[in-house]
């Protein structure tokens, strides 16, 4: 089952806020968990021990860190006031031993189970060129559908226990929704529990404009999935698995339209996910926020796949930079090279560890490594040139705010995110370095002469149809980066003129949709990291 | 209530427009330029096949279309025989294929390839079917391609006669794992049991063949990928219970000299390409002509365009080896 | 305040910190300015900033950063 799929759109859904909507409200959860279960085992079966598992690991975890707390807290009301911050570093190093044991036991699983193959065939590999006479049996593991989604939740979930900036919950029914809620189970986006796990649990109505509102922002995600992404699949395969065979010009389009079909998908995943979520009345983080008008690749980041930036951020960057150790270095380092350079050691040894672990996250290869470790360059140099930049601008007397100057640096970052994405979707680093220096040393537009970029699985019309939705995606993206709500303004038009919008919606996506016999069925792309 | 309404009048007018729009984008012919698909087209030549003239139907899934060649019996026997098989046919279309047969065609015999037996028919499928049906713009929607002005007051009509007669010549040639090979056909006890729904329509299709005078039975083309002998025996079983004959080829993989180094399609071996589906049809072929009273038509001027379709035939073939080398 | 306002500006020139509310919100602070800032307040007003207190609440706006400040000089 695909959230895009028949079975998915006609027959669970449908019947789950069916069930939803006649069940009183106190057993709203039930319906929503088992809804969530049904869907996790429609998928990976028996594996749904794995995320069961879990579920139980953090539950209790939770509670002994809490139980922890309270314990300290009643022995703090009578302690003197000098013994005090022995007992809370006491405590503290307790709790820390606690939460240490319940996040590497959730990313133990999900290390063995996602990387076991890679680094075994890695070893192997190694082991091959020394020459030594033995292999590793690599166990074929199963992967359960979205572990490094919820996997990341329940960490976060765990960290807020012991940061004491939520409760543990009681509750191993709203926990368990709050890990496996199906519109988000397979591509995220990556929830904290103060975000969602109430909202999950209250059961609200279904009301005829959320339904609306939803609906409409389904379709929003069909028109970026169904006509834009998924038709340029089969180009995008061609291009990437037989580049070989192609010249630059080839490589420069298969570049730039596979960024085109990953934010797409992904996005338009979101707005089906972030939909289907509103009709139940549940607010979940949002995902994208037009992410190529973006003027730097730190904000980039803060715009592309925020809530998984914004976990790294809060779990990685934060407590790694503000360590002991990290925060000694910084003050050391402030003294010897000053204000600026100082703090930016730490940060960048944090930094590394983020962008590491990001790469290291999107899948067990060396391209998602490659990928990772580009963006740590281009953040750090990013901010190691910026003295540099700031003041050869102030010389040139250029004006930092005006729009060209803005134009040009975000013509900049889509540029350097494009190479990015490349690598990203390459088979091998190599070869992704093979489809870049392609475009320096065999460039040529002769491809689109000879019609030879029709013969790659798209037809001028389906050119035509991605040029044209794009096109409406993109207008919509700078109403929506202006703060205009597209679907409040659908909503105030008269009834011809909005239900003329719907009609257009609807066939656009049924005539246009890349869907049926002519297609092959794509995987959904963020599902397998 | 003014909502329900409003809800209402929506979705109705929302179905008007999608069997407008069915009505323009439902190819108008059964020819490739119409817009038919060729997975599509296999089928429609039982419709513009002149009448009374087929003497075998063959139905199922891909398993039929991969295995049986009507034009090599032609050549070899002279009777004539059409394949009506789609890919995942259940057995709930293959009785509306059969029907559509009848119209026209008064076959001696009708033969069903059993794997579609244990095709179970899923509500996506069921809706799907139904859709299919009423609203052929979602099947045909890249229609919008090419559509031509016809496509606008022209009503459907078959009149192309379709090569090859169903069968789907294929030389994709894959060793089959032997894994899969060895000892897929290991004898047991077990029967694996045919869905109540698929023996309902079973006794349909056999009831429709007796009706129209035409004997009936069943076969099974060699897939290591798609039989085992827990369902030879469940087949088995029912056939015996409700008197059909039945060959299983499965059985019969030495006989035929499968090689499946050279006869599959897929690594799995699900389907058998031409080379397989020749061997399965040579015996097929003389168990159909010793057994039952099947005429020869080769001398016959009224069936000169089958000796045609035999010469295409051979053609295609020789430009696939070329290909090949 | 005065002097958070001058540490800000010397951190990233060119906002208006007297009335600004969404510093993190609209990304004028990013997190490796926010290194750098947690390093110059704890120098500068002799405070530990704990992991636990970055959060966009106590950073979007000059005075909500006073009134963290405060609060830990308190604590102390």
């Amino acid at each position: 089952m695909t959230y895009f799929g028949v079975a998915y759109l006609f027959m669970f859904l449908p019947l789950t806020l069916i069930a939803y909507s006649i069940v009183p409200q106190k057993h709203r959860w039930k319906v929503l968990l088992l809804a969530s279960y049904a869907f996790f085992w429609s998928i990976s079966k028996k594996l749904i021990v794995y995320v069961i598992g879990s579920t139980f690991l953090i539950h209790y975890i939770g509670i002994w860190l809490e139980l922890l707390q309270n314990e300290r807290n009643g022995i703090l009301k009578e302690a003197e006031k000098e013994q005090k911050k022995k007992i809370r570093a006491e405590y503290l190093k307790k709790q820390r031993r606690v939460l240490t044991f319940g996040v590497l036991v959730n990313i133990g699983i999900l290390l063995v189970v996602k990387y076991i193959g890679f680094i075994g065939g890695n070893v192997n590999s190694l082991l091959q060129t020394l020459k030594i006479p033995f292999k590793l049996q690599i166990p074929k593991i199963l992967m359960p559908i979205g572990i490094s989604f919820y996997t990341l939740q329940a960490v976060s979930y765990l960290v807020d226990i012991y940061h004491e900036k939520i409760k543990a919950d009681k509750n191993i029914a709203r926990l368990s929704l709050y890990l496996t809620f199906f519109p988000q189970i397979m591509e995220g986006p990556i929830c904290r529990y103060s975000e969602t796990a109430m909202q999950l649990w209250e059961g609200n109505k279904i009301t005829y404009a959320n339904l609306k509102s939803g609906l409409l922002r389904i379709s929003y995600g069909m028109i970026k999935k169904m006509i834009i992404a998924d038709r340029l699949n089969r180009f995008i395969g061609e291009i990437y698995r037989n580049y070989a065979k192609y010249d630059g010009g080839i490589m420069v389009a298969g570049m730039v339209l596979y960024t085109l079909q990953l934010y797409m998908d992904f996005s338009g995943t979101m707005d089906m996910v972030i939909g289907t979520s509103e009709i139940f009345g549940i607010k979940l983080p949002e995902n994208f926020k037009q992410p190529f008008f973006s003027k730097n690749i730190s904000e980039f980041w803060t715009r592309w796949h925020i809530t998984l930036g914004a976990f790294f951020r809060d779990y990685i960057f934060y407590p790694l930079s503000l360590s002991e150790p990290l925060k000694k270095l910084t003050t050391n380092a402030r003294k010897k090279i000053g204000k600026y350079y100082g703090p930016l050691i730490a940060s960048a040894i944090a930094l590394f560890c983020v962008w590491f672990c990001n790469g290291l996250w999107h899948g067990a290869a060396w391209t998602f490594i490659f990928f990772g470790m580009y963006h740590f360059v281009l953040i750090l140099s990013g901010k190691i040139f910026e003295p540099a930049v700031l003041w050869i601008s102030a010389k040139l007397h250029i004006n930092r705010e005006k729009a060209w100057y803005k134009g040009l640096q975000i013509i900049k970052t889509t540029l350097l995110v494009f190479v990015g994405e490349l690598f990203f979707r390459a088979t091998t680093v190599t070869s992704g370095f093979e489809m870049l220096g392609k475009m320096f040393t065999n460039f040529s537009l002769n491809s689109f002469k000879d019609g030879t970029i029709l013969k790659l699985g798209m037809d001028v019309q389906d050119f035509i149809i991605i040029a044209i939705f794009t096109i409406l995606v993109f207008v919509i993206s700078i109403m929506h980066e202006k703060d205009i709500s597209v679907r409040e303004k659908i909503s105030k038009k008269n009834i011809v003129i909005r239900w003329t919008i719907y009609y257009l919606i609807i066939f656009a996506i049924l005539l246009f949709g890349a869907y049926g016999i002519n297609y092959e069925a794509v995987q959904p792309m963020y599902a397998n990291f | 209530m003014k909502r329900t309404i409003k809800c209402i009048v929506f979705v109705g007018i929302f179905f008007i427009i999608l069997a407008l729009l069915s009505k323009i984008f439902v190819p108008k012919n059964n020819t490739l330029e119409a817009g038919i698909g060729k997975r599509k087209q296999l089928v429609t030549g039982i419709y513009t096949e002149p009448e009374n003239t087929i003497d075998v139907i063959v139905l199922g899934d891909s398993e039929s279309y991969n295995s049986y060649i009507p034009l090599e019996l032609w050549n070899q026997y002279g009777f004539t025989s059409y394949v009506c098989g789609t890919p995942a046919q259940r057995i709930s279309n293959s009785y509306y294929y059969l029907n559509v047969a009848f119209k026209r065609q008064k076959p001696k015999i009708v033969i069903l390839e059993a794997n579609a037996l244990y095709t179970k028919n899923g509500y996506v499928r069921h809706l799907k079917e139904y859709v299919d049906k009423y609203f052929p713009v979602l099947e045909f929607h890249d229609r919008w391609k090419n559509l031509t002005k016809e496509d606008f007051y022209k009503t459907p009509e078959y009149t192309e006669i379709v090569n090859d007669k169903g069968y789907r010549f294929s030389t994709k040639t894959n060793k089959v794992k032997k894994s899969k090979r060895d000892n897929f056909m290991k004898e047991n006890e077990v029967s694996k049991k045919v869905p109540s729904d698929n023996i309902k329509h079973l006794k349909e299709i056999k009831d429709l063949c007796k009706k129209n005078d035409a004997k009936f039975m069943l076969y099974n083309s060699p897939s290591p990928a798609n039989w085992n002998y827990d369902k030879h025996n469940g087949i088995e079983k029912i056939a015996k219970k409700l008197g059909i004959e039945y060959i299983d080829l499965n059985l019969k993989v030495d006989e035929l000299k499968i090689n499946w180094k050279k006869d599959c399609q897929e690594k799995r071996g699900e389907h058998l390409n031409y080379t397989g589906a020749l061997k399965v049809t040579s015996y097929l072929g003389e168990y159909l002509k010793n057994n039952n009273d099947l005429p020869d038509h080769r001398e016959d001027k009224s069936f000169e365009a089958w000796n045609e379709a035999y010469n295409n035939f051979q053609k295609e073939i020789e430009e696939s080896k070329k290909a090949d080398v | 305040m005065e002097r958070l306002i001058e540490i800000l500006e010397e951190i990233e020139d060119g906002v208006d910190y007297e009335n600004c509310t969404t510093l993190i919100d609209e990304h004028y602070l990013d997190s490796l300015a926010i290194i750098s800032l947690v390093a110059e307040l704890e120098d500068e007003f002799d405070i530990v900033i704990p992991t636990v207190e970055i959060i966009p609440d106590n950073f979007n706006s000059a005075k909500a950063m006073w009134e963290m400040i405060t609060r830990l000089q308190e604590e102390g």
